[in-house]
């Protein structure tokens, strides 16, 4: 891969966006695909295609790690300016899911407060929509700071 | 108390040196050329370290490259 235009940081986030966004997408579609999160818990078939797309997340992830890893002899391809980006995405990162999280509870005690009782299908959203929350959010927090600390964004 | 600004004078201590590009001065001061690059538009300001360090490079005082603007 040529950092000679971009960096190391810049290239993993935009590569992480494209592979979580597939991933989420993918996620989302078998959840409310096929009667909703109310057959979620209970079709074997949804609960494999979910997981698929999270396994496809977390391989994809991997592989533009490996892909973009530091050559050895290579000029360094990551320095402190890269450090700070993380660090303040990480913590942006928390925050969205925090947020996130307390929303879709609320959301749900909201919508299900007549019934008193949640479709237990929305516990995979919560669990495997946090999961990949969190991996969009870091990408576009980084391509924003990077961005902003770049001189030209 | 306001913050200041930190101006440097990278871009022109380059040209002075044999207009070094950006990816020697990075690789000399042990940063990424982004990182140069940034410095330069001034959309970052360095750790204590790369700075010294981008200094060392230029063989000259961290305050012949760095300025401290109130």
């Amino acid at each position: 891969m040529d950092f000679s235009t971009s960096s190391q940081t810049r290239i993993r986030a935009w590569l992480a966006l494209v592979v979580w966004s597939v991933a989420g997408v993918g996620f989302v579609a078998t959840f409310f695909a096929g009667g909703g999160p109310g057959g979620f818990a209970v079709d074997s078939t949804r609960h494999l295609a979910g997981a698929g797309a999270l396994a496809f997340g977390f391989f994809g992830y991997w592989s533009v790690l490996w892909f973009t890893r530091q050559r050895r002899g290579a000029p360094p391809l990551t320095d402190e300016r890269d450090a700070e980006i993380a660090a303040r995405a990480n913590q942006l990162t928390l925050v969205v899911v925090l947020v996130g999280v307390f929303s879709l509870a609320i959301g749900l005690w909201i919508a299900y407060e007549g019934s008193g009782q949640v479709p237990v299908g929305w516990m995979w959203f919560l669990a495997y929509g946090s999961v990949i929350l969190a991996s969009l959010t870091s990408p576009i927090a980084m391509l924003v700071m990077d961005g902003r600390t770049s001189g030209h964004g | 108390m306001g913050e200041g600004s930190i101006q440097n004078q990278i871009r022109r201590l380059r040209f002075e040196h044999g207009e070094m590009t950006q990816q020697v001065l990075a690789e000399r001061a042990g940063c990424t050329r982004q990182t140069i690059g940034a410095l330069e538009q001034g959309g970052y300001v360095p750790s204590l370290a790369l700075a010294f360090r981008i200094a060392r490079v230029f063989g000259v005082g961290v305050e012949d490259v760095f300025e401290f603007l109130d």
